[in-house]
């Protein structure tokens, strides 16, 4: 019998030749049995089919597997050899003053706003005493004065642009910060050199 | 049967899911979303017909889409990607049938059939449930492939990486199966 269940099925699902189709047919007119087998088929294929209800929604589980991972922000390759220069060349010049005492703000949102506003400041006084600070100093101490601020302008730059895309990384907001206390440094030292008349 | 089978493609399928594949390969999970609510039913419905286990599917389902979304790069487009996501369900609910180690026999849903009215609807698919569990893997696999999603046979072969032929003729090798263990023919 299992045999000519299989040979029903084929004839269900339309797989026999003219000849197998024409021969089972004779026999079903022939074989009760057999009618009944093939209503039996049809009911088991007909209850088979399986209504494809919306399953529990996976997808946050899944996405959270198969999401990039997030990129952790990256200072501009040479956002720390900037600082360096920066450091050298106000070194250089002799007028590193002493860093600001270390104000006590935990928050990192008050830290930067702080070392903007200085920063802002810092610019303006530059503005209004850099043509006499400058003439003031020798050539060479110019050039590195002018390349140093090149150097620390374009880290600002870079490290404002990387923190568009990742504008809430702390790694990012700090690194931006030592980069403005970075540039207030060198521009208050350009300031005091003009003060005390260039190096001796 | 290794990986997912792409190397027997029958004919040249027009695939509806390209676009979304094309943006998938480049990360965009929107477009794994989409791919995810397409196709979540029929792999779930695969994964507990032929696991036998309603508490496999779930796991079955979301392994099968984390697998394909890593690996969618590597799918080159020879079948659909239906198909290949299935041959990647197929290998998951395989993996996970020999970690379970169990007889598929003894699943739930067989002894929830003592609680259905007999000859209801309701009794009937149940039986017929839990005489599926109790096939061999791939007499289980083509049924559910075939009459369970309806899947035609050039795309369960594709996905099984077997013939068309092998596929029908498996399909009713495993109808005769099922109805001698469902009481209607000698085995």
């Amino acid at each position: 019998m299992p045999d000519r269940i299989e040979m029903l099925s084929a004839y269900v699902d339309g797989d026999l030749s003219p000849e197998e189709t024409a021969a089972i047919e004779r026999e079903l007119e022939t074989s009760a049995e057999l009618r009944a087998e093939l209503d039996a088929l049809r009911e088991m294929k007909a209850l088979a089919k399986e209504d494809l209800a919306t399953p529990p929604d996976l997808w946050p589980a899944i996405s959270r597997e198969v999401a990039p991972p997030k990129k952790r922000f990256r200072p501009p390759r040479w956002a720390y050899p900037v600082a360096a220069v920066a450091v050298a060349a106000a070194l250089a010049l002799f007028f590193l003053r002493p860093p600001p005492a270390p104000v006590e703000t935990p928050q990192l949102g008050d830290r930067l706003a702080a070392a903007r506003t200085a920063y802002m400041q810092a610019i303006g006084d530059l503005a209004k005493e850099s043509e006499a600070a400058t003439e003031k100093l020798p050539p060479e101490s110019r050039q590195k004065l002018a390349e140093s601020l090149f150097a620390v302008d374009e880290a600002i730059r870079e490290t404002e642009a990387a923190l568009k895309t990742a504008p809430n990384d702390p790694f990012g907001h700090e690194t931006l910060l030592s980069l403005y206390e970075e540039k207030v440094r060198v521009l208050n030292a350009a300031i005091e050199a003009s003060r005390l008349g260039g190096p001796s | 049967m290794g990986g997912p089978a792409e190397s027997q493609p029958t004919t040249v399928m027009k695939d509806a899911d390209a676009d979304l594949v094309a943006r998938a390969r480049n990360g965009d999970m929107k477009a794994m979303e989409q791919l995810y609510r397409r196709h979540a039913g029929a792999v779930h419905a695969y994964a507990r017909r032929a696991s036998g286990r309603e508490v496999l599917a779930d796991e079955i389902t979301q392994e099968t889409f984390v697998r394909a979304f890593k690996s969618v790069s590597k799918f080159k487009g020879t079948s659909t990607f239906r198909t290949w996501l299935f041959s990647i369900a197929i290998n998951t609910t395989r993996t996970h049938m020999k970690k379970a180690n169990k007889d598929p026999v003894t699943t739930l849903e067989e002894h929830d059939v003592a609680v259905e009215a007999p000859d209801s609807t309701g009794w009937l698919k149940k039986r017929l449930h839990a005489a599926l569990a109790r096939l061999p893997e791939g007499y289980r696999e083509v049924v559910v492939m075939h009459d369970v999603l309806d899947m035609r046979h050039e795309e369960i072969a594709a996905a099984r990486a077997c013939t068309v032929g092998t596929s029908k003729s498996q399909l009713h090798k495993a109808r005769a199966k099922l109805r001698a263990i469902l009481g209607g023919a000698d085995a």
